[in-house]
């Protein structure tokens, strides 16, 4: 249920009490003029600016303008007055914070009577928005449609009636926005973007492998506007029907333009790697110091029908050198005493790329592959001068 | 069984004029005063997409809506659900460039509740789409598998068993279910829950619980699900088998009525004759007693015709597989179950049958010989620094079953090892070696290895 305590949220309070000094109680509420508009923007992620304009009327000498604000989430040190335009000269000549209030009396002195339009700046909290998407894939998994969404939550305790809100990405609203709700609106909407899908095998993350879409925000993939906030991205494909089933979702990082968004959607079951520690060895002994070499074994499967790219991911760390990169195809079942291993071109199939010291990646091309028939990557690493 | 949660949609006029002359009044009153209620509009249809390794399910509902000109505002609202507020979206299906949603606003202080604000450039009746998640509605799958006398060949039968404990009833839903394993960063359970006290989640869950536990003593006494009476005989409903991305999408044929608190179990696949591997397995590290496994490939049986129902199809979802054994005589003997994990189109299933004592294995040490030994001065004395442990093994293992077998022998040593034999084994990693023996029924085999370990300054690692 709605409070009343802040119905009067910050309200500016004009006082026309000439010659009169700070030794007295202050006197309020002569004139209340409207608020005249209300900016509200969001660009810079954890502050929110509000800026409104009203029309005061000014009298000619010292006017003291007071504004408070009960129950609301002002930042009282950013509080700004402006004047836009007056009758005459505006001079803002002091600021006094009344003890125990929240609230501010600005002292101005104006060249001529009349009416003069302000302009009030100060940094609100509690006024909590999030990015979110929503992204349908076709059915071949190359193109899709992204809309970001902007979710507004107000608590401020200020009620924002017609308020321009400038959202970080996409164009002005105007809306109202009352204390306690939310609002949610669409902020963009990318259509043909195109995307990778890959699949990731990381043994320090999980045994299985990760199908994930691979986001470039260029305008080369129809994105590349704007840098795309962070946010929970929720992603779905064409079902083929008529509608969409959903593919999983994952948290976007704020990607830069002419940066990768990678999103984990789920497991790529058909895509089975095992990796095995084959053998590890002393070598290259000098007195109390050597090497240490280990042989590394991974058994590739693909079940699917086509080719796929999977990404290998190793993390060695120290002073490292690989060797002895082998591909080769197994005939036979694992447990048939007759199966045998095939060298075939290490260069046709897979890529290596040091990304840095602890982060190494087996690109590999992987046709499909059968109980009967699957391949298996050899490499060996060499740790050099441990002690 | 009573209702006691509901999803109301309501299309709401509200008078817009009345914003700029009222604020106050187009700010709190989009329930209130300055809304008119039109209509609630029935569902015309309802989806359900429910995924299995997660809490979730999509919720497609098509309703027709009647707008006017200009601005509409429609409220839905789903008080004792477990929809995630965040995941609700309507869309037009028709006339989609004359109807736009300007936004979606969650009032303060109802939790269950939105409104859209649709801006419309026509008159009229318009079938929309909402979507949203929920929480609540699993399925499950769980296989029967029967295998001959011979264990030459198994039938597999497979079931999907939905759960409905959304709070909401679901009537004549086109119903899919999804398998396969998707990332989710929220549970849909607790973005449901978000904005309740916690204490009014936990009771729904448990009456939700509670109803679906009576509801399954109920069935296991013979009683309730009282099927509407059937006139001639009906055959099961099909189920259609899409990819999907890395997933498969099972559409069940025709609608399906799942009520709050119900579950409902639909035969999902039946293959006859696949053939299987009896493997018994004696591995140190996993089982130290020897373990009997069904093996079969998740591929097409060969020589069945094609009308007829086949694997390789589709994969396999997760879940519980109870295997007997069929006497000629027809009468059934349990053999033993496993929960199996999801099997790709090609990939091998085994099924862990447990511990069986028909096949014997037994492992002896002859002899243990020292050599290798090398000594450092220590002080005024020297001391051994090096040496390598010779084992001579023999295993013996013994097939007591009417029909031949595969065994597999995993053995795991530590350190820096090797082993010397005429067999033939496979190194599995850095510490395991597997001996793969054939045996025909009441065959007994023995073979020897020498397992030579390295020590001190002979290990190399």
């Amino acid at each position: 249920m709605r409070s009343e305590t802040w119905v009067i949220a910050a309200a500016v309070l004009l006082v026309v009490v000439l010659g009169a000094t700070d030794t007295f109680g202050r006197i309020k509420l002569v004139t209340l003029p409207r608020r005249e508009s209300i900016d509200v923007r969001l660009d810079r992620d954890n502050y929110t600016l509000c800026e409104e304009e009203r029309t005061l009327t000014l009298q000619q000498g010292r006017n003291k303008v007071d504004f408070s604000w009960a129950n609301t989430y002002i930042d009282m040190g950013s509080i700004q007055f402006r004047v836009i335009s007056a009758p005459g000269k505006v001079n803002v000549l002091s600021v006094s914070y009344p003890p125990g209030e929240n609230a501010l009396v600005w002292t101005v002195s104006s060249e001529k009577a009349g009416p003069a339009k302000i302009r009030i700046s100060y940094l609100m909290s509690n006024f909590n928005r999030y990015y979110a998407y929503r992204a349908v894939a076709d059915r071949e998994e190359k193109k899709l449609t992204l809309r970001c969404f902007l979710r507004m939550q107000n608590s401020t305790g200020e009620r924002f009636i017609g308020a321009n809100i400038y959202p970080k990405v996409g164009d002005m609203y105007e809306r109202s926005l009352d204390n306690g709700e939310a609002k949610l609106i669409l902020a963009k909407k990318l259509s043909e973007v195109s995307f990778d899908k890959i699949y990731e095998f990381d043994a320090n993350r999980r045994k299985e492998t990760e199908m994930r879409y691979v986001l470039k925000n260029d305008r080369q993939h129809n994105l590349g506007l704007f840098t795309l906030p962070s946010g929970k991205v929720r992603i779905y494909q064409d079902d083929g029907h008529g509608g969409v089933a959903f593919l999983g979702e994952d948290w976007g990082a704020t990607t830069a333009t002419g940066e990768e968004m990678k999103l984990f959607l789920g497991l790529a079951k058909d895509v089975v790697v095992k990796r095995a520690l084959m053998d590890t060895k002393d070598e290259n002994k000098r007195g109390p110091i050597r090497d240490v070499r280990q042989d590394m074994r991974f058994t590739l499967e693909n079940f699917k029908k086509q080719e796929v790219m999977l990404r290998i991911l190793e993390h060695p760390n120290g002073q490292w050198e690989i060797s002895d990169k082998k591909l080769k195809i197994q005939i036979g079942e694992d447990t048939d005493p007759n199966k045998k291993e095939e060298e075939i071109s290490w260069d046709d199939h897979v890529e290596i790329e040091k990304k840095d010291v602890n982060n190494v990646i087996f690109h590999v091309k992987l046709p499909p592959t059968t109980k009967e028939k699957k391949y298996i990557l050899y490499y060996t690493i060499h740790f050099k001068n441990l002690w | 069984m009573k209702k006691w949660a509901s999803i109301i949609l309501e299309l709401a006029l509200a008078v817009l004029a009345l914003m700029t002359v009222c604020e106050y009044a187009a700010l709190h009153g989009t329930a209130q005063a300055a809304v008119d209620i039109v209509t609630v509009p029935a569902r015309d249809m309802v989806q359900l997409t429910i995924y299995n390794s997660e809490d979730i399910t999509l919720v497609k509902d098509r309703r027709t809506l009647t707008f006017k000109k200009g601005e509409n505002q429609i409220q839905f609202s789903w008080a004792n659900t477990l929809i995630d507020p965040t995941s609700v979206e309507i869309q037009p299906l028709k006339n989609k460039n004359d109807i736009e949603v300007l936004d979606t606003t969650y009032p303060a202080g109802r939790h269950e509740t939105l409104i859209w604000n649709i801006e419309s450039k026509i008159v009229g009746p318009v079938p929309v789409e909402i979507t949203y998640f929920t929480s609540g509605l699993t399925w499950t799958a769980d296989y029967v598998a029967l295998a001959d006398e011979k264990e030459e060949k198994i039938e597999l039968v497979g079931k999907v068993k939905i759960t409905n404990s959304s709070g909401e009833d679901y009537e004549n839903a086109q119903t899919r279910l999804v398998v396969g394993t998707i990332n989710l960063v929220e549970r849909i359970a607790d973005l449901a829950g978000r904005g309740y006290p916690r204490k009014n989640v936990r009771e729904i869950r448990q009456k939700m619980k509670k109803a679906v536990d009576r509801w399954e003593e109920e069935c296991d006494e013979g009683g309730a699900m009282a099927e509407e009476p059937m006139e001639a005989l009906e055959k099961e409903k099909g189920i259609v088998k899409e990819g999907l991305s890395e997933y498969f999408i099972y559409t069940i044929e025709g609608t399906e009525t799942v009520q709050n608190n119900w579950s409902k179990r639909l035969p999902s696949l039946a293959v006859t004759e696949i053939p299987i591997k009896v493997v018994y397995r004696y591995s140190d590290a996993r089982y130290r007693q020897v373990t009997k496994f069904y093996k079969f490939k998740n591929r097409k049986v060969e020589d069945k015709p094609k009308e007829e129902p086949n694997l390789g199809e589709e994969p396999l979802p997760d879940g519980m597989v109870r295997v007997f054994k069929r006497f000629d005589s027809g009468s059934l003997a349990f053999v033993g179950q496993q929960f199996i994990k999801y099997m790709p189109i090609g990939e091998e299933v085994e099924i862990n049958l447990g511990a069986d004592p028909d096949v014997l294995i037994e492992r002896k040490i002859m002899k243990i010989e020292k050599t290798n030994m090398t000594t450092e001065r220590w002080g005024n004395s020297s001391r051994v620094v090096g040496y390598d442990v010779k084992y001579d093994m023999k295993t013996k293992v013994r097939n007591t079953k009417e029909l031949p077998i595969e065994f597999e022998i995993e053995r795991s040593f530590d350190g820096d090892w090797e082993l010397v034999t005429q067999m033939k084994y496979d190194k599995l990693d850095q510490r395991t070696a597997r001996f793969v023996l054939r045996l025909a029924p009441g065959e007994e085999k023995e073979f020897e290895y020498t397992l030579i370990q390295h020590h001190g300054k002979n290990a190399r690692r």
